[in-house]
């Protein structure tokens, strides 16, 4: 049986992304300030958002590795080995690429925000604004159950 | 059996948040829908071609994983994939905040 269900908590979803689209603006903050020669302290406080919310998205449950994407497909700031961020990031770009677009297609008006690809063993999370991107792989099994606890524990609460 | 069938589409669409319900077959034509047919043929055209290309990519990373569910997420809606055997049903609904 699937185990999608529409009853699924969307806040722990939101909180994720919130913070992913955080990531992408600060990276997106410390890049454009490196080309602008602005002053050192300023770059270095723009990449220590950029490390601190990275860190912060490596706490998530089950979380087996990060990939934050630059425009020109390259993996930024990963938490894995080199060739698998590069595999990663090669892999999921297209992927969005299509989705976008189809997303397009049934809705002009629409614009797709994130995509969660679900496998047996992993889910693969890429949020996407304009070119960059951000890749979070979790282990699936580790995710439900912390999706569980904390669905069980909201309705513990209400 | 397809009384069962009907019963858990109906089921599903009775949800405050949900959109839409369409099952698909293997050749991207809508079997079953909640939806009027010119969108849901539109939606099963669409979802095919994901489908295909997330089965792709999932192979192709780990040739022992298997591809299970895709969510995607836009502004207004929330459209979920899921693939059978035979077939796969995609639910749009809209995400409550």
């Amino acid at each position: 049986m699937p185990q999608i269900s529409p009853h699924t908590n969307f806040t722990e979803t939101n909180k994720i992304f919130q913070w992913l689209k955080d990531l992408v603006f600060l990276f997106k903050r410390s890049t454009n300030s490196e080309k602008h020669l602005a002053p050192t302290s300023l770059t270095t406080i723009a990449m220590s958002d950029v490390e601190t919310t990275f860190d912060r998205l490596l706490k998530l449950p089950g979380v087996m590795g990060a990939i934050l994407v630059n425009g020109e497909g390259e993996a930024v700031r990963t938490s894995m080995d080199s060739t698998s961020s590069s595999i990663f990031a090669g892999k999921m770009r297209p992927m969005v690429k299509m989705a976008r677009a189809l997303v397009h297609e049934v809705e002009p008006t629409d614009e797709l925000t994130y995509l969660r690809m679900r496998t047996l063993k992993s889910e693969i999370l890429v949020a996407a604004e304009n070119e960059h991107m951000i890749i979070l792989v979790q282990d699936t099994n580790i995710l439900d159950e912390a999706r569980r606890n904390s669905s069980s524990s909201s309705k513990k609460s209400e | 059996m397809s009384a069962e069938v009907e019963e858990m589409l109906k089921r599903f669409q009775a949800l405050k948040n949900v959109v839409g319900i369409i099952v698909i077959d293997n050749d991207g034509i809508p079997i079953k829908t909640t939806l009027d047919n010119t969108l849901s043929v539109h939606y099963a055209a669409t979802m095919q071609t994901l489908r295909e290309k997330a089965r792709q990519v999932v192979l192709d990373l780990d040739g022992t994983n298997e591809f299970t569910a895709l969510r995607m997420r836009t502004l207004y809606h929330e459209v979920m994939l899921c693939p059978k055997d035979d077939y796969f049903i995609v639910v749009i609904q809209k995400p409550c905040e």
